[in-house]
């Protein structure tokens, strides 16, 4: 990146925020926006122009119009062949135990290539026939602690949302008292029945929190935003995820985790035909 | 075509099909019928653009035959269609009132951007097209989309300030 030219740290910004980014860059700027005033001025001018013009002009109600007509796009895809939908339970023995193996081996390729973890994460095994989720490596809980020093001031309760793979990146004062305590990285994940991962998000909050924490779109799902509030207290995480189904019906779960606890499923709802579990991990950063 | 590359387009897509018609249903009938074209013909892409900037070709193909099918109707401009936002739980009337002002100014006032600048600022923070995509679909280089989009950022910041000191 040539830090000595807006236009380039402009176009870098503009990548970041729909997160184009390959990991190398991506970290790059991130750092650059936790280090430089002038470039987090950039960025936060950048969110707020963009909120500010789509409201303007209406597109803030056209999120159920797109997710709609995007999932009756999605049902025209051709399926390839060798992935028709499973008919029946009846699938018993070792077939299915070798579909879920391959189930579970795929959901750990898509995930380790998203991740692009820097060294080797540990890999913690959920339950039998369920997602593998990567611990974070200390190297990665390191920048977070960087990035949360750099950017969280200490006159309000800001999150930070690290990662959701969508183009909603930024922090956000709130109202309430001052962050103490240093903070907390939540990570939640959202799974098919199936193993495989469908989206996930890490958030840092304040330690403790004085009232919950609302993002607007930590993930997506089906191609609509999840919504989530996040509060924190001593040794606890608490977070409530939500989104619209096709009926425009709020469905989700909420759920409560130890700090420090590997990632525990905290529920599970249905969004279409789909069965989704939520997983959720608290570790502190300080 | 995938799962992935439908997700990341449709919502471009249908931004733009909103703003060039005015009309959600009409955006949302063509956007699909871009996309059904597009699946269909997928294998023949040349790959000499984008494969966003050729979905966005066939997108305004469709635009074309749908205008001259439109005999009685034309396309309302952005500013008719932006509908005033009204939120029963917002705040209270005068508060609601002087949002829209501030709405109605800025959509009037990135109507009054002069033209390359408008043209980049719509095509990248409006519709969602990235800063390489638009400048492939404006047929400048990127570094000038981005000098553009700053500029309008610039102007209507300016504006706003001027009208509205206090906010």
């Amino acid at each position: 990146m040539n830090n000595n030219d807006p236009l380039d740290l402009e176009i870098r910004l503009d990548a970041l925020i729909r997160g184009e980014l390959a990991e190398p860059e991506r970290q790059e700027t991130l750092d650059r926006v936790a280090t430089d005033e002038s470039a987090r001025r950039l960025l936060a001018d950048m969110l707020d122009c963009r909120r500010r013009a789509r409201q303007a002009f209406g597109y803030d109600g056209i999120e159920g119009k797109i997710a709609e007509g995007m999932s009756q796009v999605l049902s025209r895809l051709p399926r390839p062949a060798g992935t028709a939908r499973p008919q029946r339970r009846r699938m018993l023995g070792w077939p299915l135990a070798t579909a879920a193996s391959l189930l579970l081996a795929a959901g750990i390729g898509l995930w380790a290539m998203r991740q692009n973890a820097p060294a080797g994460p540990t890999i913690q095994t959920m339950q039998a026939a369920g997602p593998v989720i990567p611990e974070s490596t200390p190297a990665q809980l390191a920048r977070l602690r960087g990035l949360w020093g750099a950017i969280a001031s200490g006159d309000s309760a800001t999150w930070i949302l690290v990662r959701n793979g969508g183009d909603n990146f930024g922090q956000e004062p709130s109202s309430g008292a001052p962050a103490e305590g240093g903070a907390v990285s939540v990570r939640c994940v959202f799974a098919g029945s199936d193993g495989t991962i469908l989206d996930d998000f890490q958030i840092l909050v304040p330690a403790s929190t004085v009232s919950p924490l609302a993002v607007g779109e930590a993930a997506r799902l089906a191609g609509r935003p999840v919504v989530c509030d996040v509060s924190a207290g001593v040794g606890w995480v608490a977070l409530h995820v939500k989104v619209d189904d096709k009926a425009g019906r709020p469905v989700g779960v909420q759920g409560t985790v130890k700090t420090g606890q590997g990632p525990v499923q905290i529920g599970e709802f249905r969004l279409g035909e789909r069965e989704v579990k939520v997983f959720l991990q608290a570790i502190r950063l300080s | 075509m995938d799962e992935k590359k439908i997700a990341a387009w449709y919502p471009v897509l249908f931004r733009t099909a909103l703003r060039l018609t005015g009309s959600v249903t009409d955006a949302a009938d063509l956007t699909q019928q871009a996309f059904c074209r597009a699946i269909e013909h997928w294998d023949s892409f040349q790959h000499n653009c984008s494969p966003l900037t050729w979905m966005y070709r066939i997108l305004v193909n469709g635009m074309k035959d749908w205008s001259r099918r439109e005999t009685t109707r034309r396309a309302a401009p952005l500013d008719e269609w932006a509908p005033l936002i009204e939120d029963p739980d917002g705040p209270g009337v005068p508060e609601t009132a002087a949002r829209n002002e501030q709405l109605m100014i800025l959509r009037k006032a990135i109507g009054a951007l002069a033209q390359p600048m408008r043209q980049a600022f719509v095509a990248t923070v409006l519709d969602g097209y990235s800063y390489r995509e638009a400048a492939e679909l404006l047929g400048v280089p990127v570094g000038t989309v981005a000098s553009r989009v700053n500029a309008a950022r610039t102007e209507l910041s300016q504006t706003m300030r001027q009208r509205f000191p206090e906010a």
